[in-house]
């Protein structure tokens, strides 16, 4: 991100996650994705006359286990509020969260942000329900689809510790990715599982004061936080440094322009009147529950890219960018427990599928059991490295089988020194100048003889023992 | 505390109500004495937990399993106006929150 | 000889069994009492005659099959029309709901649906359960069947008027700071308020959540008791709905009331009460005592404050509950309107009467950023400090004795100003705060013979102790509607 001498961002983030859970968080209709509008919905969620909310168990159970993974203490009683307003996807007109006894506080994230660590702070987890989704139709008037309505919602508070549209981004993968090890959502931010509203305020460095913020609402993805940050970054900046105030407001982004726009400024702030939900029974957790789920809590990040280094003999930084993205990690170890030649596995993964897949996540079409049989072909020098490329790229587009193509299609390494000293002496013998010019100290020409024969096998030649009886048949002469 | 016509149009505000300017008179003089005669709740003492009868059930969660119990004609059935599945108003205001 | 309709539950269902009339010709005759007197007054909202004959007629063909029937099976009953039955309007007594059918039924009527009774029909109400005199029902006033120039008490007014005049044998009405107690004590019939979370209120359309409580009304103690074990009992639809193994109410019924400690409050005592309600409730002590059982004088010091907090709680608590009502997805929805805001004030400005409006205008300023602690958070308070008080008093009594109102019945028009009817409130709205069974019974009459109620508090889920103690009043020769 580009930055103003002297000024630095103060971000912070509220990220609101769907638990994948099966049901609503206070009534049982099913949360599946894409129904036809009003089908899954019922007199709780509608907000009929006489219905009461009950709570969803797994809500809590899986707020709880982002807590413990976030490094949060879990408070043992918490509480349910209502926050009140009228809006027309809001039924009961008021929103059932949590408001001064969240389930989680006081935790921390480690973010990377090129060669640096750095620990963000995380204020407060707590839970609450989703509203439903209106379109606004061409006649002027809005529809109301009431299916989201009551969708559990985490909602995951940072302190302001962030500085940058990159630490924004970092902060983002790494919970991410953290939520994704621990299974409690799909976080997917263009279906809508994952939302980021952005808080963000600008001062002088060195100053302790935070300056007004801004509040930017429901960015779904991680590309236009980082722009949305950017933009507003240099927009308060430049005010400030005209003189002017910053308005504390909510903002749109616009992702066609990369800028962020006022919304509506009222002349009134919502008084939202919280107080205790009297429906519900607080929440009371016991050691008992809260250990037993910290006991099963999965491998976090950190622990798998230790495990993965060791297990898998990689090089700690491979290994942390494997470990990074838990589809990618998943797939490297069904790949790497079927080869007895792992690094190459890394190599491949690093070097070549991560670039073939061009989504936020990694997924790959290649079942990792081709893979593997990919990998000990290249580990155990059946093929070459610019074969095994070629193969691989074939086996992403097309899904052939390895194996069979190198059998049927006689692709594997010449590593025959009588052959390839023959293929070497009649290449020298074409190529007489590179021979002389090598004599005269120019070694460089070895490598055309080099790449002569690595035509004429069609790329099947071992490179490294071509070179050397190239570089021993040239120093004869 | 005085409770003013401009008190009375602001919880109006909040609570989607409109009142003409004799409701809003009648109402700030009504609710003025029903405040004076609430304020007696101040002079109670400190109440410190819960008393000890008061323990009901913890923890009354449910299991997450789904049931569709309504349909949608039936959830719909009271709704003034409907289009194609989905209930409809006149054009909402960007939400703030 | 007694007709039909003045028989006691207890007898129908024994009358049935031995098939000495039917389901039907029951219903009939109810619906015949129903059709007679209710154009006077005004007891009911919606009569389904086609419905419960059919039900009814249902009853007797499994009874006549040989079957074995539930405990209530051709019992008529009616519901206050605030507790939702599947498919039957439901208007909460106000213009907003006039057309509302609602698509479910709530977890008490599936019950008695369930254990055979015959819904006649839903009772007018103070409009949302907000009033204490059936005044403020938005569609008409319902009468006194012992005076018709005077209020049935409210909000339950009409259910305590349908069973008082012989409309029915019982009703379920619902209590938030005696909405239940006072009209049976007006109406000289028996009203309970069960213990907080005893009965569920899933598709009890909600006023006060903390408060709301729904409970049976009927002509005397044991048929009180019999619809309450019917009714009670956990709920997995109503989270506050207590998993505690539900007693037979009836169980104690016959045990004799020696020893038991009785605790009059001082403080409900005072001049504020009528001179004619205190004799009476002073003279019930004494038949208490006759029976064996101990009269202790007590205090409840925080009483003082039991009605402005209760004031404060339940309006905070309905201007969230009704703020659903928007005109959107069900209900009463403006003609005119430019814009959404305008769709839903003019729809709630419309279809709300005037006392519910001031009671959402209270409950906003009470939650309100700035007052929320000065009011709010005082008045749980305050509710807590009554609670303790409850329990030092159940220390040395096992149960409270106290008028259920200032007054006997009073006259329609009589109480114009808010403050003013709200005050009637005072010997309810303690228990209901602590959340603590009452039960409300006839235990005299004034000078004109308009009844007077007693009302008996129990710690919590001690209604069997309550009904015991109401049974033995009535043994000892009070407590029925004709010796007051």
């Amino acid at each position: 991100m580009k930055t103003v001498d002297g000024y630095e961002a103060v971000i912070g983030l509220e990220v609101h996650v769907e638990p994948s859970t099966k049901t609503k968080i206070f009534c049982s209709c099913p949360t599946t994705f894409g129904a036809p509008p009003n089908t899954q919905v019922c007199p709780v969620c509608m907000g009929l006359p006489g219905a009461l909310p009950t709570l969803n168990g797994k809500v809590v159970e899986y707020a709880v286990r982002a807590g413990l993974a976030l490094n949060c203490g879990i408070a043992r009683r918490s509480g349910h509020d209502r926050k009140n307003y009228f809006y027309p996807d809001l039924p009961k007109a008021y929103q059932i969260s949590q408001y001064d006894e969240p389930l989680c506080a006081g935790g921390w994230i480690e973010i990377e942000t090129g060669e640096t660590k750095k620990r963000i702070g995380i204020t407060r987890i707590h839970i609450e329900e989703d509203a439903g989704k209106l379109i606004h139709d061409e006649k002027n008037g809005t529809l109301i689809d009431c299916n989201r309505c009551g969708v559990p919602l985490i909602e995951i508070v940072s302190e302001p510790d962030l500085r940058s549209a990159e630490e924004a981004e970092a902060y983002l993968r790494a919970l991410r990715n953290t939520l994704l090890y621990i299974g409690v959502s799909d976080c997917k931010m263009n279906e809508g599982s994952m939302r980021c509203d952005v808080n963000l305020s600008v001062r002088k460095k060195g100053e302790t004061a935070l300056g007004t913020r801004t509040e930017m609402k429901n960015i779904n993805s991680f590309r236009f936080t980082s722009r949305a940050i950017a933009y507003e970054y240099e927009r308060q900046v430049a005010a400030l440094l005209r003189g002017e105030r910053i308005v504390q407001q909510t903002r749109r982004f616009d992702p066609a322009t990369g800028r962020t726009e006022t919304m509506r400024i009222k002349e009134e702030a919502d008084d939202y009147r919280y107080f205790p939900e009297p429906d519900l029974e607080p929440i009371t957790l016991s050691d008992a529950y809260i250990e037993t789920l910290r006991g099963a809590l999965p491998e976090l990040p950190d622990a798998r890219e230790r495990r993965i280094a060791e297990e898998y003999g990689l090089p700690r930084k491979d290994a942390a960018l494997i470990a990074e993205d838990k589809a990618a990690a998943d797939w490297y170890e069904a790949v790497a427990k079927k080869t007895e030649y792992p690094r190459a596995a890394a190599n491949l993964l690093l070097g070549d599928l991560f670039h073939m897949n061009t989504a936020d996540e990694f997924s790959s079409p290649i079942d990792p059991g081709c893979m593997a049989a990919l990998c000990t072909l290249l580990g155990d020098g059946t093929v070459n490295n610019p074969t095994a490329k070629k193969l691989l790229e074939r086996m992403y587009r097309d899904g052939i089988d390895p194996v069979a193509a190198v059998r049927e299609e006689r692709l594997s390494q010449i590593r025959d020194g009588e052959t390839l000293g023959r293929l070497v002496a009649e290449a020298i013998a074409a190529n007489p100048k590179c021979a002389s010019d090598f004599r005269n100290g120019k070694t460089a020409a070895a490598k055309t003889i080099v790449g002569a024969v690595m035509k004429s096998t069609g790329g099947r030649a071992d490179p490294a023992l071509t070179a050397r009886l190239t570089e021993e048949m040239l120093g004869k002469f | 505390m005085k409770i003013t016509e401009r008190d009375v149009e602001k919880l109006a505000r909040l609570a989607m109500l409109e009142f003409d300017e004799k409701e809003k008179r009648t109402l700030a003089e009504e609710m003025e004495r029903i405040i004076a005669f609430a304020q007696t709740v101040a002079a109670t003492g400190e109440a410190r937990e819960e008393p000890a009868d008061e323990l009901g059930d913890r923890n009354v969660w449910r299991a997450d399993d789904p049931e569709i119990a309504f349909s949608r004609d039936e959830m719909l059935a009271a709704a003034p106006s409907s289009e194609d599945g989905f209930i409809a108003v006149p054009r909402a205001l960007a939400k703030e929150d | 000889m007694r007709t039909l309709t003045e028989r006691t539950l207890a007898e129908h269902i024994a009358a049935l069994a031995a098939r000495a009339y039917s389901a039907e010709e029951l219903t009939r005759a109810y619906l015949d009492a129903v059709v007679r007197k209710d154009g006077e007054l005004g007891a009911f909202l919606t009569v389904l005659p086609e419905r419960s004959i059919a039900a009814a007629r249902r009853i007797d063909s499994r009874r006549a099959a040989g079957e074995k029937l539930p405990s209530l099976a051709g019992l008529p009953y009616a519901l206050k029309d605030n507790i939702c039955a599947k498919g039957v309007r439901m208007t909460c007594g106000s213009r907003f709901l006039e057309n509302y059918i609602p698509p479910y039924s709530a977890h008490v009527a599936e019950l008695l649906e369930n254990n055979g009774a015959v819904l006649l029909g839903k009772l007018n109400m103070d409009e949302f359960g907000m009033g204490s005199s059936s005044e403020h029902s938005a569609f008409h006033p319902t009468k006194n069947p012992l005076a018709p120039d005077r209020v049935p008490g409210g909000s339950s007014g009409g259910c305590a008027a349908a069973v008082a005049a012989g409309e029915i044998p019982f009703a379920l009405g619902s209590d938030t700071g005696g909405s239940i107690r006072q009209p049976a004590a007006f109406c000289g019939v028996v009203g309970m308020k069960p213990t907080w979370g005893a009965v569920s209120r899933y598709g009890l359309t909600a006023f006060a959540s903390s408060l709301d409580q729904i409970g049976p009304i009927t002509g005397d103690v044991r048929d009180n008791a019999l619809i309450l074990n019917a009714i009670a009992g956990r709920d997995a639809r109503d989270a506050t709905s207590q998993a505690r193994k539900t007693p037979d109410y009836t169980a104690e019924l016959e045990k004799d009331v020696r020893g038991l400690r009785l605790g009059l409050p001082k403080e409900i005592f005072g001049e504020a009460i009528d001179a004619e309600v205190r004799a009476a409730v002073r003279n019930a002590a004494k038949r208490f005592e006759k029976a064996g059982a101990e009269i202790i004088e007590i205090s409840l010091p925080s009483i003082a404050y039991a009605l402005a907090a209760y004031y404060i709680i339940s309006s905070a608590e309905a201007s969230s509950n009704l703020a659903r009502f928007d005109g959107v997805r069900y209900g009463r929805r403006a003609e005119e309107y430019t814009d959404l805001t305008q769709l839903y004030v003019r729809s709630r400005s419309e279809g709300f009467g005037d006392e519910v409006k001031r009671r959402i205008l209270l409950g906003t300023f009470v939650l309100s950023s700035g007052y929320y602690d000065a009011y709010y958070k005082k008045a749980q308070n305050a509710r807590l400090v009554i609670k303790k008080d409850f329990e030092s008093a159940f220390g040395v009594c096992d149960c409270l004795l106290t008028p259920v109102a200032p007054t006997a019945a009073f006259r329609f028009g009589e109480k114009r100003d808010p403050l003013e009817m709200y005050a009637g409130d005072v010997c309810t709205v303690p228990a209901g705060l602590a959340g603590l069974p009452a039960l409300s019974m006839p235990c005299g009459k004034t000078g004109e013979g308009l009844p007077v109620g007693m009302q008996l508090i129990g710690r919590r889920f001690s209604e069997p102790l309550l009904y015991r103690l109401g049974v033995a009043f009535e043994r000892e020769g009070g407590g029925t509607r004709e010796n007051g």
